[in-house]
């Protein structure tokens, strides 16, 4: 086919391409209907916001007073800001540095395997906790560390010497670690998928001529394997960055206590505590739209950043 | 046609090398059973009595077997008609997923697409910003008028936009030389999408067709919030009001069970566990065959 | 897979997908019938067929299957005669129910007249009561002939539903005196001690659980007093060195309990016994969905917290046979004690409340209706027909002229399920005429619940936290710093120096605009 001559008019690329432009209107519909339409709720956070305003269904968005930037100035200046922001970035770090690599690691070495009864029953094995819910592994996580009868404690007792073991439930230095060793239980198996659907796509052929050249084990990983994940690390990295202020709401509002919550008040459950329980939707939208902002800021700088590495990135 | 790695490969490894394979098995099925040991001990706990469950902190096997719990969910039609429920709103939600994101995929994914980038940042919008749940239930419920159908389960959700561009990125690297060789031979673009490109996005589509899946089975809180028919419940309302009823919440709240005896608790809490989780387990290991090796050999040859 | 295969493969997705999708619609077409879907702003202050005016009710389902079961038909039809009002109820699921709340008051074309609330009411419910969303019920609760029942409500309680001088809510009435201090009645026995009166008493039956082989097997596996995360036990035990609920008298003002003297004679005592290890070392770490289990297990012997736990717990023992370590020949017990040092805690008096709003309930005559209804379910036929069910499908009436339940049917597939959801319970929280057959253990809760009665203190600010402004905005996040510096305390993570700082965090926080406020809430307040 060749190069296309660069003076195509508008409607003759429409024409030749007029199957992938139908192809498309779903999507955008789609979008254009239950992402943007509701996105008009956005303005909520501009307002001092009440149910029971105006008439109709949105009597309350059209009637409720316009405040400006109050809400976002209240909630940037309160007592609370800068404790959720530390506890949030610390949580999402933490989860970066150690749980993110989890996942690629365990498939390179499920790669690795030979034995494929092996292979499929580990990774059914592993998958399964990501459908436990939370509920359950919170309440497994304090059988097994209670310092009183935790029978992981006392494992660790033996190791550490009594009433030295790791208190995870109620120490506040443990608590990210905590969080992390239980994310990474949960999520590690079901995350490798992603990265094995990848590497099924690899020709078996570059494998064996690899091997005939005489690459070991490392090189063929190195030269093979990663290359043909690295792509898809970058878009799981790039993702990861941008939910820097997102940790999710249910697993720490299940580990929280009175002798942790100095690290576990993060934004979101702070926004759940305020919006929902307490129905102050201003500012619940005020501070999602606060962590929205900063989302896109992180994803289009890393995505810059990835492309001036020579990846492909999201475009 | 397509090969998958032979077992026991002619050429022969160091030792070092050996012992390295027989490390990475050992590391694999320590996690591997690390992750399995826990959910182990809920099926037991399933199966065992209140009372052991109150006493024995931990167990794979317990002392005296009771099918109490499962018999307490199962005791009216509930749950297997929220299993059916699950099903079909699984099922039908996962084709819906995958017609959406593979249509809006696809031309993303092509580089002489005009409107590419205009489109692509409409999706990463909508993957940062929303307008919370508020909103969204009043076009669902008020506007549309979907409260208590199946179709507010369905399409608000149609698209991931991660999923979507997860299929997108796999859709680029597909090798340009087989779409040119169809367009060659008179193809046009829809045809190309569906003889060529599709077939060979074998991995990726059935990994996101799990993922979708997955996401469906799980979801309750918008199920709880649109659907108030209990003949349409999925399984996730039925289990977790079974859940609520037998906690010791719900008797603080004014209502005995006093009355009509205690039902088994924590053996509950476990079964329905189990009952929610297998399932949808069941799914992987024939997804798995899509993530052989060798999926794409022979593809890209003549 | 082959090109002829993926074409009949999408083919069949394709209709199969049609084919959902148009049952999908018709399912979407249908519900506007189900009880479910209230479009029927027509409905409300209507006719029914027969004659009777009609009322929408919102509230709580929690089991799917409120009033649809077999034989539920008969219970409506008798509620319906008794009170003379046909109710649509609008059945909404517990989980998402404070969303729907709030989604329903935005919805003025769609109010029910009827909204329950569960607990307390919320800032939200309080704005829309200042912007008139509700009727005041004052001048209506003052006709006693009309609504004899609804007319004795407690002044006290009320108070707390009251906004800005008006009554906006019926309150679902809860047992004032539920709280108190238990213990195992055999163990006590076995070390010779008596029922505890006191603080001191209440110390040494702790130690002597914890250092005296309460059960006699020789080994050193017990302790004395269960403790979750679940800190309504510390709150209980306040009130037993007289520092009050929540806030108190003083001089004349009201203040908050963490600031009095007693209340650090509470805290010195509580973290006593953690150090002497009466209580188990992680406490404040372990679910509060577990409580009760120390003792069902017989690690625990003492129990502080709603009598029906205890009765519960004293059923546990019974149910599984657990032997009493003096009388091998019997089941253990629980002694539900109640008070101690003359004092307990008393509950908020009320587990939840009813609106009744002006966009659903129209005219006065609907208010009316709705009162009606409330009024007369309180009566014993009804409670009867709400709690129990129908005589000779769920229970029957033995020689002694009392109800005793035949257990035969689940209780979410009983014909009445759902039904007590709508009654205020005023003045009576049962049937007395006729009453339940009762069990030893459920004896013993009701006597101890009378005797709370009598010395349970209450909260007098609670009227006043209501309609405070700054206790909508900072109420919560500063009550957590006290109750998270208390646990600290008694853990001996911090110290006096460090509770000293939480309080004074409290004051900074807002607490000082709180006090002034609430305070002057108490001056201007003529009926107190």
């Amino acid at each position: 086919m060749g190069n296309q001559a660069k003076k195509v008019t508008w409607k003759q690329a429409l024409y030749a391409h007029r199957w992938l432009y139908i192809m498309i209107i779903p999507g955008v519909l789609y979008m254009v209907i239950f992402n943007y339409l509701p996105m008009g709720g956005l303005v909520m956070a501009f307002q001092e916001f009440s149910p029971y305003n105006g008439e109709g269904l949105f009597g309350p968005f059209l009637e409720s007073p316009f405040v400006g930037l109050n809400v976002f100035r209240k909630f940037f200046t309160g007592p609370d800001f800068l404790m959720l922001l530390k506890n949030t970035l610390s949580i999402s770090i933490a989860s970066l540095i150690f749980y993110f690599p989890a996942p690629i690691i365990l498939a390179l070495l499920l790669n690795e395997l030979g034995g494929k009864y092996f292979k499929r029953i580990t990774q059914t094995m592993v998958y399964i906790p990501h459908f436990i819910s939370w509920v359950i592994v919170a309440a497994l996580t304090q059988q097994m560390f209670s310092t009183t009868d935790g029978f992981v404690y006392q494992l660790m007792e033996q190791i550490f010497g009594r009433g030295n073991g790791p208190d995870v439930m109620s120490n506040p230095g443990l608590f990210v670690p905590m969080l992390i060793g239980q994310s990474m239980w949960k999520e590690t198996g079901y995350g490798t998928i992603i990265f094995l659907a990848a590497l099924a796509g690899v020709d078996v052929e570059l494998y064996e001529a690899a091997k005939v050249d005489g690459a070991n084990r490392w090189q063929r990983m190195w030269h093979i394997t990663l290359p043909a994940i690295r792509g898809t690390i970058v878009i799981m990295l790039i993702l990861k960055v941008g939910s820097l202020l997102n940790t999710g709401y249910e697993q720490i509002f299940l580990m929280q206590n009175s002798m942790n919550r100095g690290v576990s008040e993060v934004f979101d459950t702070y926004i759940y505590t305020k919006g929902v329980v307490n129905g102050n939707y201003s500012l619940a939208t005020a501070a999602g739209m606060f962590k929205s902002v900063v989302s896109m800021i992180m994803v289009l700088g890393a995505n810059k950043l990835a492309k001036m590495c020579g990846e492909s990135g999201f475009y | 046609m397509s090969k998958t790695k032979e077992k026991g490969t002619k050429i022969k490894r160091s030792p070092g090398d050996q012992a390295v394979q027989v490390l990475i098995y050992l590391l694999v099925a320590a996690f591997a059973l690390v992750t399995i040991l826990p959910f182990i001990y809920v099926v037991a706990g399933s199966f065992a009595t209140e009372r052991e469950l109150t006493e024995r902190a931990f167990f794979l096997i317990p002392k005296t077997i009771s099918t109490n719990a499962y018999q307490y969910i199962f005791r009216t039609g509930d749950a297997v008609r929220g299993l059916f429920n699950s099903i079909l709103v699984t099922v039908v939600g996962t084709m819906i997923n995958m017609f959406f994101s593979c249509t809006l995929a696809y031309p993303l994914s092509r580089p002489y697409f005009k409107g590419r980038t205009g489109i692509m940042n409409m999706v990463i919008v909508t993957m940062l910003f929303s307008g919370g749940m508020v909103p969204s239930y009043i076009l669902i419920a008020n506007i549309l008028k979907m409260k208590n159908s199946y179709l507010a389960l369905w399409l608000p959700t149609a698209i991931n936009a991660f999923n979507m561009i997860i299929i997108k990125n796999y859709f680029q690297g597909i090798p340009m030389e087989l779409e040119e060789a169809a367009r060659m031979d008179g193809s046009n673009d829809l045809l190309t999408f569906v003889k060529i490109i599709l077939p060979l996005s074998k991995p990726v589509l059935a990994s996101v067709g799990l993922f979708y899946a997955v996401s469906h089975w799980n979801s309750y809180f918008n199920a709880m919030l649109y659907i108030s028919d209990s003949k349409k419940e999925v399984i996730q309302i039925v289990l977790r009001r079974i859940i609520f009823l037998t906690s010791s919440v719900a008797t603080e709240g004014g209502f005995d069970w006093g009355a009509f005896g205690t039902p088994p608790q924590k053996a509950i809490k476990m079964a329905t566990t189990v009952v929610a989780t297998v399932p949808i387990l069941l799914v992987y290991p024939f997804i798995q065959k899509f993530f052989t090796q060798g999926v794409m050999v022979g593809s890209v040859k003549g | 897979m082959t090109i002829q295969k993926k074409q009949t493969a999408k083919r069949a997705a394709a209709g199969m997908l049609t084919a959902a999708v148009i049952l999908s619609m018709a399912g979407c077409g249908s519900s506007g019938q189900s009880a479910g879907n209230q479009g029927g702003a027509d409905v409300a202050g209507g006719q029914t067929g027969d004659g009777k005016p009609t009322i929408t009710f919102m509230t709580t389902s929690f089991y799917g299957t409120e009033l649809k079961n077999e034989n539920s038909e008969e219970v409506i039809r008798r509620y319906e005669d008794y009170t003379g009002i046909h109710v649509d109820w609008k059945w909404e699921a517990d989980d998402t129910y404070k969303e729907k709340l709030g989604l329903t008051l935005m919805d003025k074309e769609n109010m029910p007249m009827i909204i329950a609330g569960s607990s307390v009411i919320t800032a939200n419910v309080v704005d829309a009561a200042r912007k008139g969303a509700f009727w005041d019920l004052a001048p209506f609760l003052e006709d006693k002939e009309s609504y004899p029942n609804l007319s004795q409500a407690n002044k006290g309680v009320l108070k707390s539903f009251t906004v800005d001088g008006q009554v906006i809510a019926i309150y679902r009435a809860r047992e004032l005196g539920r709280m108190g201090f238990s213990y195992r009645t055999d163990w006590a026995e076995n070390l010779g001690l008596s029922a505890p009166k006191t603080v001191e008493d209440v110390y040494n039956m702790l130690y002597a659980f914890t250092y005296n082989d309460p059960d006699g097997n020789g080994q050193d596996d017990t302790y004395g007093l269960e403790m979750t995360k679940y800190v309504g036990p510390l709150d209980i035990i306040q009130t037993w060195f007289g520092c009050g609920n929540e806030w108190v008298e003083k001089d004349g003002k009201l203040i908050p309990v963490h600031q009095t003297e007693e209340f650090r004679e509470a805290l010195r005592w509580m973290r006593k016994i953690y150090e002497d290890g009466l209580i188990r070392k992680d406490w404040a770490t372990v679910d509060s969905g577990t409580f009760g289990d120390a003792c069902k297990k017989g690690e625990a012997g003492a129990f502080i917290d709603v009598m029906d736990s205890a009765k519960r717990i004293w059923n546990y023992y019974e149910q599984n046979d657990i032997r009493s370590v003096v009388d091998p020949d019997t089941t253990a017990t629980m002694t539900l004690v109640g008070p101690i040092a003359e004092k307990t805690l008393a509950t908020p008096g009320h587990n939840g409340y009813y609106l009744i709003t002006k966009a659903g309930a129209k005219t006065e005559e609907d208010v009316k209706n709705c009162l009606r209804y409330l009024d007369r379910m309180c009566d014993d036929e009804m409670l009867v027909l709400a709690d129990y069910g129908l005589e000779g499908i769920t229970y029957d009436i033995n020689e002694q002229g009392e109800i005793v339940l035949r257990n035969e049917l689940d209780v979410t597939q009983t014909p009445q399920v759902g039904l007590n959801q709508s009654i205020p319970y005023i003045p009576k929280l049962k049937s007395t005429n006729p009453a339940l057959f009762r069990r030893p253990s459920e004896i013993a809760q009701d006597e101890a619940y009378a005797v709370n009665r009598e010395v349970a203190v209450m909260n007098p600010a609670v009227g006043y936290l209501v309609s405070s402004p700054v206790n909508a905005e900072v109420g919560t996040d500063i009550e957590q710093i006290i109750d998270d510096a208390r646990t600290q305390y008694i853990c001996g993570q911090i110290d006096d120096a460090g509770f000293d700082a939480a309080a004074k965090q409290w004051l900074d926080r807002g607490g000082d605009r709180l006090i002034e406020e609430i305070n002057q809430m108490y001056q201007a307040d003529s009926s107190k």
